[in-house]
């Protein structure tokens, strides 16, 4: 099929009444966490898992992924008006957003993130609409040893390149795999780890995991954040986002740069929009002409971190719905959302359910034009959002969350493991053990183990499989790779991050 | 401030502990690779996760570092909250499991008076009926009697 013809299907399913309104609740509430410090798109996709089941699976993947990309847009205006991140990804924004704030310059800032926000979204859409299918079809190749590869490599790579001690990253790989054991084996039916609980011989599910870990541990650190002083909405007027002829020079090449590199970001496995963004601004930084401009409110380095970090965004979604291998966090809970309705994504997804991928696919579009509509015109909305008092959002999302988590199956065991694992996302969060590759292992645990004993099935037991297979041995290689780069900068001591080196 | 990083110190306690009793109870019942048994899978990220947590101190016991600050009232508060809407949501029904969650979790936090916590959580158990009831047709009644 052309890809028109495609783009049709999907348009045909993105435009339904139904999913445009999950389409735009999906956005409008990524902005809104976004917005907020503190609340992500992560937490608040765990929050939502629960009630998707409730929806169509198209439907709830679009509004999930609505909630992801949204969040990216959101995230820069609190970075640039606050000097405060409303997202992780967005920190890099802080670093010249706030200072051209504090110049009076903040309606440019903002007019520069939206712009560059779409530009890049729209490349890293085109991109998965080009190349989604031909990694489909050269996947359909792959074989049991090649997936456990590419999900070792995967898992791997976010606990390696993730910010903070990479030990402590695969330590929480390793625990979120182990937790991902608990239930019924699926090859000798036996059960494991379940202390003769019956509700454990399923497993646990991965929604009360999720809202335990990022839900509740955030809240708590969250319900005595002070309450935000911020200016007044009324001085964003349209006027003041009128750029100078000297910003709009400046504007294409980074926006550019950030959506080539955050197009490729996106891609690999275990980098995210935060990495992605970090390193346009350091690209950005070091061709530039004058790098004393940078941190005293460039507009490059608003554009180019924020460009790259929607690109990431976008082809994020392509080795997740391609392959059905999550790179972040994030992604895989997106593949959650789709395995409690019984759907794997895979290479057969886009031959199998064309209209779910391409409309997914079109939603973006739609999605990202909602967007740009909302981000601008809506910026007094979004100030306002800023002065909800903490003490009264807590108790309202920590509603949502408990009579989620108690739908999802209708009983109370859902809620005890959210608290359990509230209490463990809280300890880890004091310790700095990160919550995210635990939830990535969780998800692919399951999925590598079946792949594992497949491939040794095949093979007799010989583990050779994995080094004679080319593809899998190319993975498994680069994977040995990974972990002796890693070592080797933990002896040699940590590198200085772009952050750490003074602003100004 | 201390002279060794107890917090880490404490993590890698953790994960020792986690990944040995992980290894211990799933090794007899591993199999061989060819005949693998349900303990096979599972007794690899023990062993990992028990060496890892050994490997933490290498470098937390000559770093100096502080304890964080725990917030136990939020804690505490939040997490008796969840406990009570756990605990009430089944047998009396939402409107009740809501209303003691909210209180419980104002008074986690000193900015809200008694009065507020109750208008608060009014408000959010009509939310909670328009949206999830009559919005995405969840089975919540809200009141029960188990009597």
């Amino acid at each position: 099929m052309s890809l028109i013809e495609n783009a049709s299907i999907g348009l045909g399913v993105a435009l339904t009444w139904h999913n445009l309104l999950y389409c735009f609740v999906g956005v409008f509430l990524g902005m809104v966490v976004g917005v907020l410090p503190g609340i992500g798109p992560l937490a608040t996709i765990s929050l939502l898992l629960p009630i998707t089941f409730y929806l169509d699976p198209t439907t709830a993947i679009i509004m999930l992924g609505g909630v992801y990309y949204g969040g990216a847009y959101g995230g820069s205006i609190t970075s640039i008006l606050l000097n405060l991140p409303g997202s992780t990804s967005a920190a890099v924004a802080c670093l010249d957003g706030y200072p051209m704030t504090r110049q009076g310059r903040g309606g440019i800032a903002l007019l520069a993130t939206t712009m560059a926000s779409f530009f890049a979204a729209a490349i890293g859409i085109g991109l998965m609409m080009l190349f989604s299918p031909l990694i489909a079809a050269a996947a359909l190749q792959f074989g049991a040893a090649e997936y456990f590869a590419m999900m070792l490599l995967g898992l791997v790579a976010a606990s390696t390149i993730s910010i903070g001690s990479p030990i402590k990253g695969y330590a929480m790989v390793i625990l979120g795999v182990g937790i991902g054991c608990i239930g019924t084996d699926v090859n000798t039916g036996l059960t494991r780890f379940t202390f003769g609980i019956p509700e454990l011989y399923d497993g646990i599910g991965l929604a009360a995991v999720a809202v335990g870990l990022f839900g509740i541990s955030e809240l708590i650190a969250s319900i005595k954040e002070a309450d935000q002083k911020v200016s007044d909405p009324k001085a964003f007027s349209f006027r003041s986002m009128i750029p100078t002829r000297d910003d709009v020079r400046r504007f294409w090449g980074p926006m550019l740069r950030g959506s080539a590199i955050g197009s490729f970001m996106g891609v690999l496995p275990g980098v995210g929009g935060t990495i992605a963004s970090f390193m346009s601004y350091a690209v950005e930084k070091r061709i530039s002409k004058e790098p004393e401009r940078f941190g005293r409110g460039a507009i490059e380095g608003v554009t180019s971190p924020e460009a790259a970090n929607n690109a990431c965004d976008q082809t994020a979604f392509i080795p997740t719905m391609t392959l059905g291998i999550p790179g972040s966090a994030v992604m895989a809970l997106m593949l959650g959302a789709l395995m409690i309705h019984g759907i794997t994504p895979g290479p057969n997804l886009i031959t199998e359910k064309p209209e779910m991928f391409w409309g997914l696919v079109m939603s973006f579009w739609v999605g990202n034009v909602m967007l740009l509509l909302l981000n601008l015109p809506l910026i007094g909305i979004w100030i306002r959002i800023l002065q909800i008092p903490f003490h009264i959002l807590v108790p309202g999302i920590l509603m949502v969350v408990c009579i989620g988590a108690y739908a999802i199956n209708n009983t109370v065991f859902d809620v005890y493991v959210m608290l359990a694992f509230g209490a463990l996302g809280y300890a880890m969060r004091l310790t700095e053990f990160p919550p995210a590759p635990l939830i990535l292992g969780f998800v692919l645990g399951p999925l590598m183990e079946e792949n594992l004993r497949r491939a040794l099935l095949i093979s007799r037991g010989d583990f050779m499989v994995f080094l004679e297979r080319p593809i899998s041995a190319v993975l498994v290689i680069a994977t040995a790779a990974l972990i002796a780069w890693a070592i080797w900068t933990a002896i040699r001591g940590p590198r200085q991050s772009v952050l750490e080196q003074p602003a100004d | 401030m201390f002279a060794r990083d107890y917090r880490d110190l404490a993590g890698s306690g953790f994960l020792c502990a986690a990944g040995f009793s992980v290894a211990l109870n799933t090794v007899p019942s591993s199999g061989t690779v060819s005949q693998m048994g349900r303990g096979s899978v599972p007794a690899t990220p023990g062993f990992l996760l028990a060496s890892l947590g050994a490997a933490i101190p290498a470098t937390a016991w000559f770093r100096s570092g502080g304890l964080p600050k725990i917030d136990w009232h939020a804690t505490i508060f939040i997490m008796l909250g969840v406990l009570g809407f756990a605990l009430t949501i089944a047998p009396f029904g939402m409107v009740p499991a809501i209303t003691l969650l909210i209180v419980a979790s104002a008074l986690a936090d000193d900015r809200i008076s008694p009065l507020g916590a109750l208008i608060l959580s009014s408000a959010l158990c009509l939310i909670a009926y328009l949206v999830f009831r009559l919005g995405l047709g969840i089975v919540l009644e809200p009141f029960r009697w188990p009597f």
